[in-house]
């Protein structure tokens, strides 16, 4: 019997600079069967780990119609990260998962979505949007609002581009007060902000969103009072996890884990337990 | 739980001959002395084990979630598995009820939505023998949270004193039964009726009791967890010597992909790289202890993560008693 704890291998097949801190790994197993039979959700995470520093939790940042691969995109922030942020192509990491809950793409069809996001939390979300884009017409309007703190810390430029170029999406970028750079064309302020100003229709709609907790907070309570239901809300958190699967305890956000139940709450589910999380 | 009629009564120089009997093909686990205190410890000899005792500093849960555990070794392009050492089968011998009682609670979670195989192996591999708890401590709650100091759950054979050298053996499982299998005498009436009011006295004995609000989540933005945990030092002592508490952490020492322990109550806990954290305050870490055993852990596995075994009150640097806490929290908690 195969433990649940113990990963598959996987070869970094190229790797992108997002930006000065952020790489985007694309990631194939490197047995054939587990290549084969890999499938995920757009929302679900993995644990990856790097020899003799460890395994930490990251979203998958490719959508599942991205066949035969995988992609994570990862912030150098601690002491994963950083051994991360120093393997090269070939190098070899470790995979579990796919875990935890995923978007709710059934329920967004029909629907006008709207993509809230912050810094590297569009990583979730543009898993998602690949794959909504990959099935555009189930969906009516969609919209993009993603912040981040400077031009450089926008990630996937290229993509937000071709986004932003196609006409059945409508994006809309902003930075940080004084991020911003001369050339800036965006909006200039907090993704809250940004949000309010855009007075996005409710009804039949579905908002999803993802970035730093303060931002998350703001989005929900922004959400909320341009009369969102809770239901109509969700968003992926993000917790120090160690297992991925529920039993090692850190993870939960009163008797929900994030890890099992989700990482994508409503805020109906969440709302009860808000100081606990931010 | 009452006794069937296949009882059987052995003096206990039976008992040390049929322990002796199978230590060579067993590892037999059991309370013995070690710095004037008592300890569950793999026995090197039978003799040293301690027949009469209050509890052991530590509970059962290090022999199937141990303290330290290599998972695997993960190398640039090689993962390599450990199993557990399991050569021999083990008896663990003379566990109260209460921390049996916790193992079959920790199984829910190690045998439930996902298997751990660690775990498992370990769970099969031994056969508990355990022990009726005819003088429950000071500390002492299991009555009022579903537990009992004669209890048998999660027990292949319950051992009961009877007497100084008569002890009455209630065999629950099969595997129980076979190292015991036509040895002993069969109980007689009086005997039964013997082991029934001793175990009326031990549950008649225990004074303490712990009531657990139903609404406890009504409280949990109280500043009561604030006072209450005012004085907690973070050590983790409650949580190590807690039979139920299972949070761990996963580190690698060189190639090494070790499972350890861990503890809530630590501000590392939850503390993300980015420096994120959502149970900053020692308040919020000491709340969450409490609700992960009697709220969290109830709704997800329909028990509460706690056996009244007491250990944490009465070790804690700062006597914080979880009994006391708990129980007053409809009192002084709610707003």
């Amino acid at each position: 019997m195969k433990d649940i704890l113990v990963p598959d291998l996987a070869q970094i097949k190229d790797i992108k600079g997002e930006t000065p801190d952020v790489i985007t790994l694309k990631l194939v197993f490197k047995d054939k069967d587990k290549r084969d039979t890999f499938s995920f959700y757009a929302g679900q995470f993995v644990e990856l780990s790097v020899p003799k520093e460890g395994e930490s939790t990251f979203c998958i940042a490719s959508a599942p119609s991205d066949k035969g691969y995988m992609e994570c995109s990862i912030k150098k922030v601690g002491r994963v990260t950083e051994a991360v942020h120093m393997l090269e192509p070939g190098d070899t990491v470790g995979i579990r998962g796919p875990y935890g809950n995923s978007f709710p793409i059934e329920q967004m069809k029909g629907r006008n979505i709207l993509f809230i996001g912050g810094g590297i939390g569009l990583v979730p979300l543009r898993s998602l949007i690949r794959e909504v884009l990959s099935i555009r017409n189930d969906f009516k309007d969609l919209r993009i609002i993603y912040g981040a703190r400077s031009v450089t810390d926008l990630v996937y430029k290229d993509e937000l581009d071709e986004w932003g170029k196609r006409g059945d999406i409508k994006v809309t970028l902003t930075l940080d007060p004084g991020g911003e750079t001369e050339e800036w064309k965006g909006e200039v302020g907090y993704v809250p902000e940004v949000l309010k100003k855009q007075t996005p229709v409710k009804q039949n709609s579905i908002a999803l969103t993802c970035g730093p907790p303060v931002m998350i907070k703001l989005a929900l309570n922004a959400l909320d009072e341009m009369g969102f239901t809770p239901k109509q809300i969700f968003t992926t958190l993000e917790m120090k996890m160690k297992c991925g699967i529920g039993t090692c305890g850190r993870c939960n956000v009163g008797p929900l884990y994030v890890c099992k139940d989700g990482p994508v709450f409503t805020y109906e589910q969440i709302k009860g337990f808000i100081e606990d999380i931010f | 739980m009452s006794l069937s009629m296949d009882e059987t009564v052995f003096g206990k120089k039976e008992l040390l001959q049929i322990l002796k009997s199978v230590s060579d093909r067993c590892v037999i686990i059991g309370p013995v002395m070690e710095d004037e205190k008592l300890y569950f410890r793999p026995v090197d000899c039978i003799d040293d084990i301690v027949w009469e005792f209050d509890n052991t500093v530590n509970s059962i849960k290090e022999f199937f979630f141990p303290q330290r555990q290599a998972l695997y070794e993960l190398k640039q392009d090689k993962i390599r598995t450990f199993e557990p050492d399991i050569e021999k089968k083990r008896i663990l011998l003379f566990p109260r009820p209460c921390d049996v009682r916790a193992v079959t609670i920790l199984d829910k979670l190690f045998m439930g939505d996902y298997e751990d195989r660690a775990y498992r192996t370990l769970r099969e591999n031994t056969v508990i023998m355990g022990l009726s708890c005819r003088n429950p401590g000071p500390r002492c709650f299991c009555l009022s949270i579903g537990g009992n100091p004669f209890g048998m759950e999660g027990m292949d054979v319950s051992i009961t004193a009877l007497e100084n050298d008569k002890y009455i053996l209630n065999t629950v499982t099969d595997r129980g039964k076979v190292i015991f299998e036509g040895k002993g005498k069969r109980a007689d009436k009086e005997e039964v009726q013997r082991f029934e009011r001793l175990k009326k006295q031990a549950e008649e004995s225990i004074k303490r009791e712990i009531h657990i609000p139903k609404d406890l989540l009504k409280a949990f933005e109280s500043d009561y967890w604030k006072e209450v945990s005012e004085a907690c030092l973070k050590c983790g002592v409650c949580t190590y010597l807690c039979p139920t508490c299972h949070c761990f952490d996963i580190v690698d020492e060189r190639f090494y992909r070790i499972r350890c322990w861990d503890t809530c109550s630590s501000d590392a806990f939850t503390r993300m790289a980015s420096g994120e954290d959502s149970r900053k305050n020692k308040f919020k870490r000491y709340r969450q202890r409490i609700y992960h055993k009697f709220s969290y852990y109830k709704e997800n596995f329909e028990e509460y993560a706690c056996v009244g075994c007491g250990r944490c009150a009465q070790y804690c640097p700062v006597k914080t008693d979880i009994v006391e806490i708990v129980s007053t929290v409809n009192e002084k908690g709610t707003p």
